[in-house]
């Protein structure tokens, strides 16, 4: 079991690891010295493991990439604080539930402009139905749901957020985000003397493991990991080859446990 | 299936809108089952069908992307919810 020190992205990979090395009768992960983030020990051998996740990437008019994980908290916690100052005024009967596409450009203006709508629908009465409007020329829409008898739900104003910055081409997603990732870990490792491996959780979810094996091949990028693993939500384990591989390092099959 | 985020999961994150290209990448499980059953029934191949994220909601304690399909054949445009 990793240590409670660990991030639960580095739980999850390491506890899906050591199931697809063979269980915990043949191997062992333990927290790493950060970098790497975790050790394996397979065999009596002792292999450092770093880990990262596989994130749809935001793409800003300039070509940068960004993370659509951060854009998203951003208007979470907007929502969460909406949420914490109008909820307690939204009637026992009803949510609301408030959509609209990140990123804002001017957040605080947009928050104080919504959050002065959103209490003009409620001094109008319960509000009910759909109401729809253009704050800071972001479409917002605000739907009235029926609150269910019974339900132990605390949060009254919830979201469903959108992206306007984000790419529908599934594998060139997955190009990019891996190509970024591999990057990264790789200047993030550099003073790493140890034979490492990496480990990619992928959070975007419509990529599958064919996807990303795909990607991998397409990409030029130069590293040192001598094996790259890619765990899926489920803790499915998959191996990517990318060109830039050395081929004495290419990686193998598990042996069976 | 998509992002639930937060301490009382109601807020998603959404895939983004517009089409998705079947024949440049293969779907994440979850959705790929999705598009199999409408492809299954509708008699076509994924290989011909394009998806976009047109919206999402909540409805009666479940969140839904309501998804519009696009293919060669005569599917032509549906809206149907995939439940996430």
């Amino acid at each position: 079991m990793v240590g409670p020190t660990q991030r639960p992205e580095e739980r999850f990979a390491g506890d899906a690891l050591v199931e697809y090395f063979g269980g915990r009768e043949r191997c062992s992960v333990a927290a790493g010295r950060d970098p790497p983030d975790l050790e394996l020990t397979l065999c009596g051998e002792v292999v450092g493991i770093e880990v990262s996740q596989l994130v749809q990437p935001t793409i800003a008019p300039d070509g940068s990439l960004g993370s659509r994980i951060g854009q998203d908290d951003a208007g979470l916690r907007l929502l969460d604080r909406l949420d914490e100052a109008l909820g307690p005024s939204v009637p026992e009967s009803i949510e609301l539930g408030v959509t609209f596409e990140l990123p804002i450009a001017k957040p605080k203006r947009f928050e104080s402009e919504l959050a002065a709508w959103l209490m003009e629908l409620l001094a109008a009465g319960p509000p009910a139905g759909e109401a729809k409007r253009a704050v800071l020329g972001t479409a917002v829409r605000v739907c009235a749901h029926t609150r269910r008898p019974g339900c132990r739900r605390k949060k009254r104003i919830w979201g469903v957020l959108g992206s306007g910055n984000t790419s529908a081409d599934i594998a060139l997603n997955a190009q990019l985000v891996l190509e970024q990732r591999i990057s990264a870990k790789q200047r993030a490792c550099a003073a790493v003397p140890d034979s490492l491996w990496l480990a990619l959780l992928n959070d975007y979810w419509l990529a599958d493991a064919e996807t990303y094996a795909l990607a991998a091949r397409q990409i030029d990028v130069e590293h040192r990991f001598a094996r790259i693993l890619l765990i899926d939500g489920q803790g499915r384990v998959s191996e990517l080859e990318t060109c830039s591989t050395p081929a004495s390092q290419a990686p193998s099959k598990p042996a069976p446990p | 299936m998509g992002r639930l985020v937060g301490e009382d999961p109601l807020t998603i994150g959404l895939p983004c809108k517009g089409w998705y290209d079947l024949s440049r990448a293969r779907l994440g499980p979850s959705v790929a089952r999705v598009m199999q059953e409408i492809t299954d029934t509708s008699g076509q191949s994924l290989e011909g069908v394009e998806w976009e994220v047109v919206d999402g909601n909540h409805h009666d304690g479940r969140f839904e992307a309501l998804i519009r399909i696009r293919s060669k054949e005569p599917i032509d445009c549906v809206h149907l919810a995939l439940l996430l």
